[in-house]
Protein backbone atom coordinates (compact mmCIF):
# COMPACT_ATOMS: atom_id res chain seq x y z
CA UNK A 1 0.00 0.00 0.00
CA UNK A 2 2.71 2.43 0.76
CA UNK A 3 4.97 1.73 -2.23
CA UNK A 4 2.36 0.39 -5.00
CA UNK A 5 -0.61 2.79 -3.49
CA UNK A 6 -2.44 -0.21 -3.61
CA UNK A 7 -6.26 0.26 -2.60
CA UNK A 8 -6.89 -1.43 0.82
CA UNK A 9 -9.48 -2.96 -0.30
CA UNK A 10 -7.28 -5.39 -2.70
CA UNK A 11 -4.42 -5.18 -0.04
CA UNK A 12 -7.08 -6.59 2.39
CA UNK A 13 -7.28 -10.15 0.25
CA UNK A 14 -3.91 -10.06 -0.94
CA UNK A 15 -2.38 -10.05 2.61
CA UNK A 16 -5.32 -13.35 3.33
CA UNK A 17 -3.34 -15.19 0.29
CA UNK A 18 0.12 -14.35 1.12
CA UNK A 19 -0.49 -15.64 4.82
CA UNK A 20 -2.44 -18.57 3.90
CA UNK A 21 -0.30 -19.51 1.46
CA UNK A 22 3.02 -19.70 3.72
CA UNK A 23 0.13 -21.49 5.78
CA UNK A 24 0.40 -23.66 3.05
CA UNK A 25 3.85 -23.91 2.51
CA UNK A 26 5.00 -24.45 6.18
CA UNK A 27 2.11 -26.75 7.03
CA UNK A 28 2.95 -29.56 4.68
CA UNK A 29 6.15 -30.67 6.53
CA UNK A 30 4.87 -29.79 9.77
CA UNK A 31 1.70 -31.86 9.50
CA UNK A 32 3.86 -34.97 9.99
CA UNK A 33 4.51 -33.36 13.78
CA UNK A 34 2.12 -33.58 16.93
CA UNK A 35 0.67 -31.98 20.04
CA UNK A 36 3.54 -29.86 21.64
CA UNK A 37 5.75 -30.15 18.81
CA UNK A 38 3.94 -28.66 16.48
CA UNK A 39 2.93 -25.56 18.32
CA UNK A 40 7.01 -25.25 19.52
CA UNK A 41 7.77 -24.99 15.39
CA UNK A 42 4.79 -23.10 14.66
CA UNK A 43 6.40 -20.66 17.02
CA UNK A 44 9.82 -20.56 16.08
CA UNK A 45 8.24 -19.87 12.83
CA UNK A 46 7.30 -16.69 13.98
CA UNK A 47 10.47 -16.18 15.47
CA UNK A 48 12.08 -16.46 12.21
CA UNK A 49 9.88 -14.31 10.39
CA UNK A 50 10.33 -11.44 12.34
CA UNK A 51 13.81 -12.03 12.01
CA UNK A 52 13.90 -11.64 8.70
CA UNK A 53 11.56 -8.35 8.90
CA UNK A 54 14.39 -6.96 11.00
CA UNK A 55 17.29 -7.84 8.62
CA UNK A 56 15.46 -7.49 5.03
CA UNK A 57 15.68 -3.98 5.18
CA UNK A 58 15.16 -3.16 1.79
CA UNK A 59 11.83 -4.56 1.90
CA UNK A 60 10.94 -4.04 5.65
CA UNK A 61 13.08 -1.13 6.37
CA UNK A 62 14.26 -3.13 9.04
CA UNK A 63 13.30 -2.27 12.99
CA UNK A 64 12.35 1.14 11.28
CA UNK A 65 9.18 -0.39 10.62
CA UNK A 66 6.86 1.07 7.67
CA UNK A 67 5.62 4.20 8.52
CA UNK A 68 2.41 6.35 7.24
CA UNK A 69 0.38 3.71 6.00
CA UNK A 70 -2.35 5.29 4.08
CA UNK A 71 -5.94 4.81 5.39
CA UNK A 72 -8.53 2.73 3.66
CA UNK A 73 -11.43 4.66 2.54
CA UNK A 74 -15.17 4.17 1.46
CA UNK A 75 -16.60 5.33 -1.33
CA UNK A 76 -14.43 8.48 -0.79
CA UNK A 77 -14.38 8.69 2.57
CA UNK A 78 -11.24 8.31 4.62
CA UNK A 79 -11.20 6.52 7.38
CA UNK A 80 -9.52 8.93 10.29
CA UNK A 81 -11.00 8.57 13.58
CA UNK A 82 -10.91 5.78 16.07
CA UNK A 83 -14.53 5.35 16.11
CA UNK A 84 -14.19 4.77 11.87
CA UNK A 85 -11.72 1.95 12.79
CA UNK A 86 -13.77 0.44 15.06
CA UNK A 87 -16.88 -0.31 12.57
CA UNK A 88 -14.57 -1.22 9.89
CA UNK A 89 -12.81 -3.76 12.55
CA UNK A 90 -16.81 -4.84 13.56
CA UNK A 91 -17.60 -5.54 9.67
CA UNK A 92 -14.69 -7.25 8.96
CA UNK A 93 -14.83 -9.46 12.33
CA UNK A 94 -18.61 -10.15 11.81
CA UNK A 95 -18.12 -11.22 8.25
CA UNK A 96 -15.21 -13.31 9.28
CA UNK A 97 -17.33 -14.88 12.16
CA UNK A 98 -19.90 -15.53 9.57
CA UNK A 99 -17.28 -17.26 7.23
CA UNK A 100 -15.79 -19.38 10.09
CA UNK A 101 -19.22 -20.32 11.43
CA UNK A 102 -20.15 -21.72 7.65
CA UNK A 103 -17.04 -23.47 7.57
CA UNK A 104 -17.28 -25.20 10.78
CA UNK A 105 -21.13 -26.17 10.95
CA UNK A 106 -20.23 -28.48 7.84
CA UNK A 107 -19.05 -31.66 6.41
CA UNK A 108 -15.21 -30.12 6.43
CA UNK A 109 -16.04 -29.48 10.08
CA UNK A 110 -17.42 -32.71 10.92
CA UNK A 111 -14.29 -33.71 9.73
CA UNK A 112 -12.21 -31.68 11.73
CA UNK A 113 -13.68 -32.82 14.64
CA UNK A 114 -13.17 -36.39 13.68
CA UNK A 115 -9.34 -35.74 12.51
CA UNK A 116 -8.47 -34.28 15.89
CA UNK A 117 -10.51 -36.78 18.24
CA UNK A 118 -9.25 -40.11 16.05
CA UNK A 119 -6.92 -39.96 13.10
CA UNK A 120 -7.42 -43.96 12.84
CA UNK A 121 -11.01 -43.57 12.96
CA UNK A 122 -11.03 -40.97 10.27
CA UNK A 123 -9.09 -43.10 8.06
CA UNK A 124 -11.85 -46.25 8.35
CA UNK A 125 -14.35 -44.13 7.91
CA UNK A 126 -13.01 -42.41 4.40
CA UNK A 127 -10.98 -39.36 5.76
CA UNK A 128 -7.34 -38.23 4.84
CA UNK A 129 -5.97 -36.53 7.86
CA UNK A 130 -3.30 -34.98 6.47
CA UNK A 131 -5.68 -33.10 3.75
CA UNK A 132 -7.75 -31.52 6.66
CA UNK A 133 -4.73 -30.89 8.95
CA UNK A 134 -3.26 -28.59 6.65
CA UNK A 135 -6.41 -27.12 5.63
CA UNK A 136 -7.20 -26.24 8.97
CA UNK A 137 -3.70 -24.58 9.28
CA UNK A 138 -3.88 -22.75 5.41
CA UNK A 139 -7.42 -20.98 6.52
CA UNK A 140 -6.40 -19.91 9.96
CA UNK A 141 -3.01 -18.54 7.98
CA UNK A 142 -5.70 -16.65 5.92
CA UNK A 143 -7.41 -15.18 8.68
CA UNK A 144 -4.48 -14.06 10.57
CA UNK A 145 -3.40 -12.65 7.19
CA UNK A 146 -6.91 -10.29 7.04
CA UNK A 147 -6.04 -9.42 11.35
CA UNK A 148 -2.78 -8.24 10.56
CA UNK A 149 -4.09 -6.11 7.34
CA UNK A 150 -6.36 -4.40 10.13
CA UNK A 151 -3.70 -4.40 12.46
CA UNK A 152 -1.21 -2.20 9.56
CA UNK A 153 -3.87 0.63 9.00
CA UNK A 154 -5.55 0.83 12.44
CA UNK A 155 -1.88 1.39 13.64
CA UNK A 156 -0.56 3.58 10.66
CA UNK A 157 2.48 1.95 11.37
CA UNK A 158 4.37 -1.36 11.65
CA UNK A 159 8.13 -2.82 12.65
CA UNK A 160 8.88 -5.96 13.76
CA UNK A 161 8.55 -4.99 17.05
CA UNK A 162 4.93 -5.52 16.24
CA UNK A 163 5.26 -9.17 16.17
CA UNK A 164 7.15 -10.38 19.16
CA UNK A 165 6.86 -14.02 20.64
CA UNK A 166 4.22 -12.10 22.92
CA UNK A 167 2.09 -11.63 20.99
CA UNK A 168 1.82 -15.22 19.62
CA UNK A 169 1.24 -16.09 23.76
CA UNK A 170 -1.44 -13.43 24.17
CA UNK A 171 -2.92 -14.93 20.86
CA UNK A 172 -2.79 -18.26 22.15
CA UNK A 173 -3.87 -17.34 25.27
CA UNK A 174 -7.45 -15.53 24.27
CA UNK A 175 -8.12 -19.12 22.78
CA UNK A 176 -7.43 -20.92 25.88
CA UNK A 177 -9.06 -18.57 28.18
CA UNK A 178 -11.93 -18.64 25.90
CA UNK A 179 -12.47 -22.17 25.21
CA UNK A 180 -10.83 -24.12 22.56
CA UNK A 181 -13.35 -25.56 19.29
CA UNK A 182 -15.55 -22.81 20.13
CA UNK A 183 -15.56 -19.31 18.06
CA UNK A 184 -17.60 -17.23 20.37
CA UNK A 185 -15.03 -18.50 23.28
CA UNK A 186 -12.39 -16.80 21.01
CA UNK A 187 -14.36 -13.59 20.43
CA UNK A 188 -14.92 -13.59 25.09
CA UNK A 189 -11.19 -14.80 25.07
CA UNK A 190 -9.98 -11.77 22.75
CA UNK A 191 -12.39 -9.24 24.77
CA UNK A 192 -10.96 -9.90 28.19
CA UNK A 193 -7.17 -10.16 27.48
CA UNK A 194 -8.03 -7.31 25.81
CA UNK A 195 -10.04 -5.17 28.24
CA UNK A 196 -8.46 -6.39 31.09
CA UNK A 197 -4.88 -4.92 31.19
CA UNK A 198 -6.81 -1.70 30.81
CA UNK A 199 -8.98 -1.91 33.75
CA UNK A 200 -5.54 -3.40 35.51
CA UNK A 201 -4.13 -0.23 34.57
CA UNK A 202 -3.77 0.76 38.24
CA UNK A 203 -1.76 -2.03 39.46
CA UNK A 204 0.29 -1.78 36.05
CA UNK A 205 3.51 -3.31 37.56
CA UNK A 206 1.71 -6.80 38.17
CA UNK A 207 -1.27 -6.87 36.08
CA UNK A 208 0.90 -9.57 34.07
CA UNK A 209 1.41 -11.48 36.78
CA UNK A 210 -2.18 -11.53 37.56
CA UNK A 211 -3.05 -12.46 33.91
CA UNK A 212 -0.65 -15.41 34.01
CA UNK A 213 -2.07 -16.56 37.48
CA UNK A 214 -5.52 -16.59 35.50
CA UNK A 215 -4.28 -18.62 33.39
CA UNK A 216 -2.78 -21.34 34.81
CA UNK A 217 -5.65 -21.53 37.32
CA UNK A 218 -8.05 -21.94 33.87
CA UNK A 219 -5.87 -24.71 32.78
CA UNK A 220 -5.97 -26.19 36.09
CA UNK A 221 -9.97 -25.73 36.98
CA UNK A 222 -11.64 -25.34 33.57
CA UNK A 223 -9.46 -26.33 30.49
CA UNK A 224 -12.01 -26.27 28.10
CA UNK A 225 -12.40 -22.13 29.06
CA UNK A 226 -15.16 -19.91 29.54
CA UNK A 227 -17.14 -20.86 26.37
CA UNK A 228 -15.22 -24.17 25.68
CA UNK A 229 -16.60 -26.55 22.98
CA UNK A 230 -19.22 -28.58 24.84
CA UNK A 231 -21.42 -25.72 23.95
CA UNK A 232 -21.11 -26.06 20.71
CA UNK A 233 -24.18 -26.82 18.36
CA UNK A 234 -25.01 -29.92 18.08
CA UNK A 235 -26.40 -31.92 14.71
CA UNK A 236 -26.09 -28.92 12.97
CA UNK A 237 -25.30 -30.71 9.42
CA UNK A 238 -29.27 -31.50 9.49
CA UNK A 239 -30.11 -28.32 11.08
CA UNK A 240 -28.81 -25.68 8.97
CA UNK A 241 -30.06 -28.55 5.53
CA UNK A 242 -32.82 -26.07 6.78
CA UNK A 243 -35.87 -28.66 7.56
CA UNK A 244 -38.32 -28.05 10.83
CA UNK A 245 -39.19 -30.85 12.61
CA UNK A 246 -41.60 -33.31 11.76
CA UNK A 247 -40.90 -31.85 7.52
CA UNK A 248 -39.41 -34.59 6.48
CA UNK A 249 -41.23 -37.41 7.67
CA UNK A 250 -41.13 -39.92 4.90
CA UNK A 251 -39.35 -42.27 6.60
CA UNK A 252 -41.17 -41.90 9.48
CA UNK A 253 -38.65 -41.06 12.01
CA UNK A 254 -36.96 -37.91 10.40
CA UNK A 255 -39.40 -36.05 12.27
CA UNK A 256 -37.32 -36.85 14.88
CA UNK A 257 -34.45 -35.16 13.76
CA UNK A 258 -33.88 -32.01 16.14
CA UNK A 259 -30.67 -30.10 17.23
CA UNK A 260 -30.24 -29.65 21.40
CA UNK A 261 -28.19 -26.98 20.09
CA UNK A 262 -27.16 -23.83 22.70
CA UNK A 263 -25.48 -21.66 20.92
CA UNK B 1 -18.52 -64.18 -7.55
CA UNK B 2 -15.43 -63.68 -5.22
CA UNK B 3 -15.06 -60.62 -2.95
CA UNK B 4 -11.94 -61.05 -0.81
CA UNK B 5 -8.95 -63.45 -1.45
CA UNK B 6 -5.34 -63.87 0.35
CA UNK B 7 -2.74 -65.38 -0.98
CA UNK B 8 -0.05 -66.14 1.29
CA UNK B 9 0.06 -63.14 3.43
CA UNK B 10 2.87 -62.94 5.77
CA UNK B 11 3.16 -59.71 8.38
CA UNK B 12 5.57 -59.71 10.45
CA UNK B 13 6.84 -57.21 13.23
CA UNK B 14 10.64 -57.42 13.79
CA UNK B 15 11.06 -61.09 14.43
CA UNK B 16 7.60 -61.80 15.43
CA UNK B 17 5.77 -63.43 13.01
CA UNK B 18 1.67 -62.08 13.17
CA UNK B 19 0.70 -63.10 10.56
CA UNK B 20 1.90 -66.67 8.80
CA UNK B 21 1.56 -67.34 4.94
CA UNK B 22 -2.46 -67.31 5.14
CA UNK B 23 -4.85 -67.87 2.38
CA UNK B 24 -8.28 -67.11 2.49
CA UNK B 25 -11.35 -66.30 0.10
CA UNK B 26 -14.56 -65.13 0.82
CA UNK B 27 -17.85 -65.43 -1.93
CA UNK B 28 -20.41 -62.67 -2.42
CA UNK B 29 -23.13 -62.71 0.33
CA UNK B 30 -21.00 -64.52 2.63
CA UNK B 31 -21.06 -64.01 6.82
CA UNK B 32 -17.35 -65.26 7.20
CA UNK B 33 -16.65 -65.86 11.25
CA UNK B 34 -12.56 -66.01 11.97
CA UNK B 35 -11.75 -67.62 15.19
CA UNK B 36 -8.70 -68.69 17.54
CA UNK B 37 -7.15 -68.06 20.65
CA UNK B 38 -6.05 -64.41 21.87
CA UNK B 39 -2.73 -63.34 20.14
CA UNK B 40 -4.14 -65.55 17.48
CA UNK B 41 -2.76 -62.37 14.70
CA UNK B 42 -6.76 -62.23 13.88
CA UNK B 43 -6.80 -58.44 14.63
CA UNK B 44 -3.12 -57.84 12.62
CA UNK B 45 -5.17 -59.66 9.77
CA UNK B 46 -8.06 -57.01 10.14
CA UNK B 47 -5.59 -54.38 10.13
CA UNK B 48 -3.72 -55.65 6.55
CA UNK B 49 -7.20 -55.93 4.95
CA UNK B 50 -7.93 -52.21 6.04
CA UNK B 51 -4.87 -50.80 5.06
CA UNK B 52 -3.16 -49.92 8.72
CA UNK B 53 -0.44 -52.75 8.03
CA UNK B 54 0.99 -53.86 4.62
CA UNK B 55 1.92 -57.29 4.31
CA UNK B 56 5.20 -58.41 4.78
CA UNK B 57 4.95 -60.84 1.84
CA UNK B 58 1.59 -62.19 -0.32
CA UNK B 59 -1.22 -60.07 -2.29
CA UNK B 60 -4.73 -59.25 -1.06
CA UNK B 61 -7.22 -59.15 -3.72
CA UNK B 62 -10.31 -57.51 -3.43
CA UNK B 63 -12.54 -57.93 -5.86
CA UNK B 64 -9.60 -59.49 -8.11
CA UNK B 65 -7.89 -56.35 -8.09
CA UNK B 66 -4.13 -55.93 -5.44
CA UNK B 67 -5.00 -53.23 -2.62
CA UNK B 68 -1.65 -53.99 -1.07
CA UNK B 69 -0.73 -50.47 -1.32
CA UNK B 70 -3.87 -48.52 -0.73
CA UNK B 71 -4.00 -46.79 2.02
CA UNK B 72 -7.08 -47.22 4.79
CA UNK B 73 -9.25 -44.24 2.91
CA UNK B 74 -8.88 -45.32 -0.26
CA UNK B 75 -9.57 -48.92 0.63
CA UNK B 76 -12.79 -47.38 2.16
CA UNK B 77 -13.80 -46.06 -0.99
CA UNK B 78 -13.60 -49.50 -2.65
CA UNK B 79 -15.63 -50.74 -0.55
CA UNK B 80 -14.10 -51.71 2.75
CA UNK B 81 -15.40 -50.69 5.97
CA UNK B 82 -14.96 -51.66 9.80
CA UNK B 83 -15.46 -51.31 13.68
CA UNK B 84 -12.83 -51.65 15.80
CA UNK B 85 -12.16 -54.12 19.07
CA UNK B 86 -11.72 -50.90 21.45
CA UNK B 87 -14.53 -48.36 20.39
CA UNK B 88 -13.80 -45.77 18.09
CA UNK B 89 -16.74 -43.16 18.23
CA UNK B 90 -15.67 -39.43 18.64
CA UNK B 91 -17.28 -39.57 21.92
CA UNK B 92 -17.92 -35.77 21.90
CA UNK B 93 -19.75 -36.02 18.89
CA UNK B 94 -23.66 -36.94 18.87
CA UNK B 95 -24.93 -39.93 17.28
CA UNK B 96 -25.83 -38.64 13.91
CA UNK B 97 -22.73 -36.74 13.59
CA UNK B 98 -20.84 -39.80 14.18
CA UNK B 99 -22.44 -41.38 11.51
CA UNK B 100 -23.15 -38.42 9.08
CA UNK B 101 -19.03 -37.85 9.01
CA UNK B 102 -18.65 -41.48 7.45
CA UNK B 103 -20.64 -40.60 4.61
CA UNK B 104 -19.02 -39.32 1.47
CA UNK B 105 -22.05 -36.48 1.10
CA UNK B 106 -20.76 -34.98 4.14
CA UNK B 107 -16.60 -35.58 4.59
CA UNK B 108 -16.14 -34.91 0.88
CA UNK B 109 -18.49 -31.82 1.12
CA UNK B 110 -15.72 -28.67 -0.09
CA UNK B 111 -14.74 -26.13 1.91
CA UNK B 112 -16.47 -23.74 -0.74
CA UNK B 113 -19.65 -25.56 -1.08
CA UNK B 114 -19.93 -24.67 2.91
CA UNK B 115 -18.92 -21.39 2.76
CA UNK B 116 -21.69 -20.38 0.08
CA UNK B 117 -24.30 -22.66 1.44
CA UNK B 118 -26.67 -22.85 -1.73
CA UNK B 119 -30.22 -24.27 -1.77
CA UNK B 120 -28.65 -26.99 -3.49
CA UNK B 121 -26.01 -28.08 -0.56
CA UNK B 122 -28.78 -27.57 1.59
CA UNK B 123 -30.99 -30.09 -0.18
CA UNK B 124 -27.94 -32.49 -0.54
CA UNK B 125 -27.55 -32.36 3.35
CA UNK B 126 -31.16 -33.41 3.94
CA UNK B 127 -30.57 -36.28 1.27
CA UNK B 128 -27.29 -37.20 3.71
CA UNK B 129 -29.23 -37.05 6.83
CA UNK B 130 -32.33 -38.80 5.20
CA UNK B 131 -29.48 -41.64 4.69
CA UNK B 132 -28.02 -41.84 7.82
CA UNK B 133 -30.98 -41.74 9.67
CA UNK B 134 -32.08 -44.91 7.44
CA UNK B 135 -28.48 -46.65 8.51
CA UNK B 136 -29.25 -45.80 12.34
CA UNK B 137 -32.69 -47.63 11.85
CA UNK B 138 -31.08 -50.35 11.17
CA UNK B 139 -29.05 -50.87 14.28
CA UNK B 140 -32.07 -49.30 16.05
CA UNK B 141 -30.19 -46.11 17.08
CA UNK B 142 -32.49 -43.84 15.26
CA UNK B 143 -34.32 -42.12 18.13
CA UNK B 144 -30.77 -41.12 20.30
CA UNK B 145 -29.72 -39.42 17.39
CA UNK B 146 -29.32 -36.20 19.74
CA UNK B 147 -27.03 -37.87 21.92
CA UNK B 148 -23.40 -37.79 22.32
CA UNK B 149 -21.71 -40.98 21.30
CA UNK B 150 -19.49 -40.97 24.64
CA UNK B 151 -22.97 -41.25 26.84
CA UNK B 152 -24.64 -44.36 25.21
CA UNK B 153 -24.15 -47.60 27.22
CA UNK B 154 -21.30 -49.76 25.93
CA UNK B 155 -23.89 -52.08 23.71
CA UNK B 156 -25.29 -49.20 21.99
CA UNK B 157 -21.58 -47.80 20.98
CA UNK B 158 -20.88 -51.04 19.69
CA UNK B 159 -23.93 -51.12 17.51
CA UNK B 160 -23.21 -47.11 16.02
CA UNK B 161 -20.04 -48.24 15.09
CA UNK B 162 -21.24 -50.95 12.77
CA UNK B 163 -23.79 -47.48 11.80
CA UNK B 164 -20.80 -45.83 11.16
CA UNK B 165 -19.19 -48.59 8.96
CA UNK B 166 -22.32 -49.17 6.97
CA UNK B 167 -22.66 -44.93 6.01
CA UNK B 168 -19.68 -45.52 3.83
CA UNK B 169 -21.22 -47.47 2.19
CA UNK B 170 -19.25 -50.49 2.28
CA UNK B 171 -19.50 -53.91 0.22
CA UNK B 172 -16.94 -55.86 2.72
CA UNK B 173 -18.03 -55.09 6.40
CA UNK B 174 -15.29 -56.37 9.02
CA UNK B 175 -16.37 -56.78 12.63
CA UNK B 176 -13.96 -56.72 15.27
CA UNK B 177 -15.49 -58.39 18.16
CA UNK B 178 -18.75 -56.80 17.72
CA UNK B 179 -20.52 -58.45 20.89
CA UNK B 180 -17.82 -57.94 23.65
CA UNK B 181 -18.84 -56.63 26.70
CA UNK B 182 -22.56 -57.14 25.42
CA UNK B 183 -25.46 -58.69 27.66
CA UNK B 184 -27.22 -61.85 25.90
CA UNK B 185 -30.22 -59.66 25.29
CA UNK B 186 -28.10 -57.23 23.06
CA UNK B 187 -26.15 -60.02 21.66
CA UNK B 188 -29.33 -61.17 20.28
CA UNK B 189 -30.03 -58.04 18.78
CA UNK B 190 -26.48 -57.74 17.22
CA UNK B 191 -27.42 -61.26 15.60
CA UNK B 192 -30.59 -59.77 13.96
CA UNK B 193 -28.55 -56.68 12.93
CA UNK B 194 -25.93 -58.65 10.92
CA UNK B 195 -28.48 -61.22 9.22
CA UNK B 196 -29.82 -58.21 8.43
CA UNK B 197 -27.10 -56.19 6.96
CA UNK B 198 -26.11 -59.65 5.03
CA UNK B 199 -29.52 -60.71 3.64
CA UNK B 200 -31.30 -57.11 2.58
CA UNK B 201 -27.95 -54.99 2.29
CA UNK B 202 -25.96 -57.78 0.35
CA UNK B 203 -22.90 -56.92 2.63
CA UNK B 204 -20.32 -59.27 3.14
CA UNK B 205 -19.63 -59.92 6.74
CA UNK B 206 -16.25 -61.11 7.94
CA UNK B 207 -16.37 -60.97 11.68
CA UNK B 208 -13.90 -61.63 14.54
CA UNK B 209 -16.09 -63.14 17.27
CA UNK B 210 -14.94 -65.07 20.78
CA UNK B 211 -18.93 -66.23 21.15
CA UNK B 212 -18.78 -69.53 19.64
CA UNK B 213 -22.40 -70.24 20.29
CA UNK B 214 -22.80 -66.38 18.30
CA UNK B 215 -20.08 -67.39 15.88
CA UNK B 216 -21.93 -71.27 14.43
CA UNK B 217 -25.74 -69.28 14.29
CA UNK B 218 -24.64 -66.23 12.18
CA UNK B 219 -21.60 -67.66 10.25
CA UNK B 220 -21.79 -69.31 6.75
CA UNK B 221 -18.08 -70.90 7.37
CA UNK B 222 -15.21 -70.24 9.97
CA UNK B 223 -11.49 -69.86 9.66
CA UNK B 224 -9.05 -70.59 12.75
CA UNK B 225 -6.14 -68.85 13.56
CA UNK B 226 -3.43 -69.64 15.49
CA UNK B 227 0.07 -68.28 16.42
CA UNK B 228 -0.53 -66.55 12.98
CA UNK B 229 -1.30 -69.42 10.66
CA UNK B 230 -4.79 -70.96 9.44
CA UNK B 231 -5.37 -74.19 10.85
CA UNK B 232 -8.91 -75.16 9.96
CA UNK B 233 -11.62 -74.28 7.77
CA UNK B 234 -14.87 -75.02 6.55
CA UNK B 235 -18.91 -75.05 8.38
CA UNK B 236 -19.48 -74.90 12.15
CA UNK B 237 -19.48 -78.43 13.60
CA UNK B 238 -16.95 -79.62 11.11
CA UNK B 239 -14.65 -77.05 12.99
CA UNK B 240 -15.87 -77.52 16.39
CA UNK B 241 -14.80 -81.29 15.86
CA UNK B 242 -11.61 -80.67 14.09
CA UNK B 243 -8.54 -82.23 16.52
CA UNK B 244 -6.55 -79.05 15.54
CA UNK B 245 -8.90 -76.57 16.96
CA UNK B 246 -9.74 -78.34 19.72
CA UNK B 247 -5.70 -78.70 20.64
CA UNK B 248 -5.39 -74.81 19.99
CA UNK B 249 -8.42 -73.88 22.46
CA UNK B 250 -7.92 -76.72 25.37
CA UNK B 251 -4.62 -78.26 24.70
CA UNK B 252 -3.71 -81.62 24.09
CA UNK B 253 -4.21 -84.99 26.07
CA UNK B 254 -2.28 -85.97 28.80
Amino acid sequence: MVNYELSFWLALPAAAIVSGFFGFLLGTPVMRLKGDYLGIVTLGFGEIVRLIFVNWIDLTNGPMGIPAIPSPSVGGYTLTSNSDFYYLVLVITVVSVFIIRRIVQSGFGLNLLTVREDEIAAESIGIRPTRYKLLAFTIGALFAGVAGALFAVTAMFVSPDSFQYVESVNILAMVVLGGTGSIAGSVLGATILTVAPEILRFISDYRMILLGLVIVLMMVYKPSGFWGESKRKRNFFGKTGGYQDGNLTAGGSYGQVRGTGRG
Amino acid sequence: MEILRLEGVTVKFGGLVAVNKVDLHMDQGEILALIGPNGAGKTTLFNLLTGIYSPTSGTVFYKQQPVNKLKPYERVDLGIARTFQNIRLIKNMTVLENVLVAHKGCNSESVWRSMFLTSKTKQQRQNVVADCMEVLKIVGLDSKIDELAGNLPYGEQRLLEIARAMATKCRLLLLDEPAAGMNSQEKKQLVDVIRNLSKTYNVEILIIEHDIRMVMSIADRVVVLEHGEKIAEGIGPEVQNNPKVIKAYLGEDI
